[in-house]
């Protein structure tokens, strides 16, 4: 039972994190109009998607699922339509590296590449592009277009606010909340309950973060704030204090209980009825330095003959069948007359 | 062919003579490449004759002879080219590998019951931190940035993994001065810091006997790694490479069921580590990049730090002695011994306390701060690390 419980505790660790990774990925920027923006590996100017990794472990996006939704067609369960792209698993190149970013081409047409998918962004009816999980129903990111939104030739839209990525806040519902909603309501729920908002870009930014001003390195930050370092001293010594007070407290409290735990010890163990305090169990410097150096002697004479001696025997053996040639050598086959 | 048919087999000689002599070290030589092999046998010098940290002074004046070696660029066997092995090797300083590693030996063969009996040692070693951030003014007043400074100011940690640590991280340029200078000053401890014990303390302090340390349980030592991790990682996660396997090799060691990885640890594995890390830094200080104003100003501030440091410990002891009932008190000759500098500035204690009375052995009581300052150095490492990274 308890292996059990082990291996369960293991195996949900290991899920946990398998699946942490591919939740770091958001859906960053969509240009749905390109004019004159950047062009594919083929020289033409297509609408693209860019996928962004918030985390610091790489994340293969292999087997997830890029996707659009329609807002005027509908699907047999009555839900707005979803055209599905599956990102196949067979390209390196799907793998994301720790704060990395993929473009994926929207021509609607797939046989060009991993990078292109099979649906294209320029279609007036494109309210959301969605990114799914391996098993094509779990959302990771969604990113949804205003109402009325009319796109404008080689404006991108994105998501800003990297300074707040790492408390990424992905709406989640209880498994019996999600039963109860139909697919465009999880959908409209989860894209009107995100953090960050998508949103007109200054500049476009494909492929590079989506922050446009100069960023200044945090140590400069602090030397702005603090241009004589006294900030730093106080605060830093502080908390080197608070450190090392912490465990001088524990320590203290602990070792008055253990001092107390031996006192009782010794008394029940000599048949005492009152404890003993630390201070009669205690020797003094002098004490404790005689003992030690006696022991010391004690066991230098102890050896001092037995570890310079060394016994060399000579061991004869005559015969092992580990070195036995007639074991080593194959046998000469014995030729059959008839 | 036709060139040596024409120009004859002398001119063919020659000519190759001359490009050998183009790839030597003599062809090469700087000023520089001779001031910073002369460096590296002071080094030798100090370590071998005067036996002042050869562990880590013979490896890294070794390092700073090979690394000082003139050669022409692009032949793939200097420290900064890419696929040399000695840049294979530099790696795990780069990357902050070999720090960590060197602490888990550390943690393996230090003993922390001295602090465990006495904890209040604990505030020492935070005490003498004060060399850190005295230093890291110091250096921004000097023009430096604020990641450098914080780089310069651990020089004051008096802790070579940690310097290394922490310069590989906020300011890989300055890092081979940073780490020379932390060692040297390190080797130099018994100069450093007796003229400072004495300055700062009076005769009467100086003969302070203090009381013999309790004797620790098992349970105790064993506590005191897991509390320690959690207390210190908790309050300063960007500690954690360090004071993590600092906590690991004493957990090892004293939980008593790890005696082969624990003698490992602080066995052939410190023992490899210190090699690389010594060669490695040693070699990294190529004159090209160490023969700097930055460098010289490192190394003036590096002095400075521990000098503020030993001040700091010294003080804070005296400080504390005003709460503290007769019998109770601290000798301020062990105050010198939170600067960290296992276990140099310990003995440096020992020596100066023997100095005035021949039966006050202060060397036991000096290794609670000098281990705290192991920790304290780590946090304040973590902080700056979390500050300025």
């Amino acid at each position: 039972m308890k292996k059990l419980s082990l291996f369960l505790i293991m195996a949900l660790c290991g899920l946990g994190l398998s699946a942490q990774g591919v939740l770091n990925v958001r859906i960053n920027e969509v240009l749905v109009c390109n004019d004159n923006d950047i062009v594919d590996d083929y020289g033409e100017c297509q609408s693209w998607i860019e996928l962004f990794n918030t985390g610091y472990e790489r994340v293969n996006i292999g087997g997830c699922y890029l996707g659009i939704r329609y807002a005027d067609r509908f699907d047999a369960q009555g839900n707005k339509l979803v055209k599905k792209y599956y990102i196949p698993r067979n390209n390196p190149n799907t793998s994301i590296e720790p704060q990395g970013y993929r473009l994926f081409f929207c021509e609607g047409n797939d046989e060009k590449g991993t990078f292109y998918t099979n649906f294209t962004l320029e279609d007036a009816a494109v309210d959301m592009v969605i990114l799914y999980n391996a098993n094509g129903k779990d959302v990771i990111s969604v990113f949804k277009f205003p109402a009325g939104y009319q796109p404008q030739p080689d404006e991108a839209w994105g998501i800003l606010g990297n300074a707040e990525i790492e408390s990424k806040l992905f709406p989640t519902f209880s498994r019996s909340e999600r039963r109860q909603m139909t697919d465009d309501q999880y959908l409209d729920a989860v894209a009107a309950g995100l953090l960050y908002k998508p949103q007109p870009m200054q500049k476009n930014t494909p492929a590079a973060t989506n922050e446009i001003g100069e960023v200044v390195p945090r140590h400069e930050v602090f030397r702005q704030h603090d241009p004589a370092g006294g900030v730093m001293a106080v605060t830093a010594m502080g908390v080197v204090f608070l450190a090392l007070v912490a465990i001088f407290i524990v320590f203290k409290v602990f070792g008055k209980i253990m001092i107390g735990q031996t006192n009782r010890k010794e008394a029940k163990h000599k048949g005492e009825s009152a404890v003993v305090t630390a201070k009669d169990t205690s020797y003094s410097g002098e004490e404790v330095a005689a003992i030690a150096m006696a022991l010391r002697l004690y066991s230098e004479d102890l050896h001092v003959k037995e570890s310079t001696v060394i016994t060399i025997n000579h061991v004869s053996r005559l015969y092992s069948p580990w070195s036995s040639k007639i074991h080593g050598i194959t046998t000469v086959p014995e030729k059959k007359n008839r | 062919m036709m060139t040596f048919l024409e120009g004859g087999f002398g001119a063919f000689i020659g000519q190759n003579l001359q490009e050998f002599w183009g790839f030597t070290g003599f062809a090469n030589a700087t000023w520089g490449h001779l001031i910073m092999i002369c460096v590296g046998l002071f080094f030798l010098y100090l370590g071998i004759k005067h036996k002042m940290e050869p562990m880590l002074l013979v490896p890294i004046g070794f390092g700073i002879l090979i690394g000082n070696i003139p050669f022409h660029d692009g032949m793939q066997i200097g420290i900064y080219e890419e696929g040399s092995v000695l840049n294979y090797l530099y790696f795990g300083v780069k990357n902050g590998i070999y720090p960590p590693l060197i602490f888990l030996g550390i943690g393996a063969m230090t003993d922390f019951s001295a602090l465990i009996s006495n904890p209040k040692l604990m505030t020492i070693g935070a005490a003498a931190q004060l060399g850190i951030f005295g230093a890291y003014i110091a250096a921004l007043a000097f023009g430096f940035t604020a990641a450098e400074a914080g780089a310069i100011g651990i020089i004051g940690g008096a802790d070579g993994p940690t310097a290394i640590f922490l310069s590989s991280r906020l300011a890989p340029d300055m890092m081979g001065a940073i780490a020379i200078a932390a060692y040297s000053y390190m080797a130099l401890v018994p100069v450093l810091q007796p003229w400072i014990m004495k300055l700062c303390t009076t005769k009467k302090e100086r003969l302070i006997r203090m009381r013999p340390p309790r004797p620790i349980s098992k349970s105790e030592k064993v506590m005191f790694p897991i509390i320690g991790l959690l207390l210190t990682c908790f309050l300063v996660p960007s500690g954690l490479p360090l004071l993590g396997m600092l906590f690991l090799g004493n957990l090892l060691k004293e939980s008593g069921v790890t005696k082969r990885l624990a003698t490992t640890a602080g066995g052939p594995l410190i023992d490899i580590v210190t090699i690389l890390i010594g060669l490695t830094v040693g070699a990294s200080t190529q004159a090209t990049t160490f023969l700097t104003e930055k460098s010289l100003l490192v190394f003036a501030i590096g002095a400075a730090s521990f000098i503020i440091a030993t001040f700091g410990g010294v003080m804070f002891v005296k400080f504390l002695n005003l709460f503290l009932k007769e019998g109770n008190k601290i000798n301020p000759l062990i105050g010198n011994a939170g600067v960290s500098a296992v276990p140099d500035s310990a003995r440096v204690s020992q020596e100066i306390g023997l100095k005035y009375d021949k039966t006050n052995h202060l060397l036991m009581h000096a290794m609670g701060p000098n281990v705290a300052g192991v920790i304290g150095s780590a946090v304040a490492a973590g902080i700056l690390l979390g500050f300025l990274g």
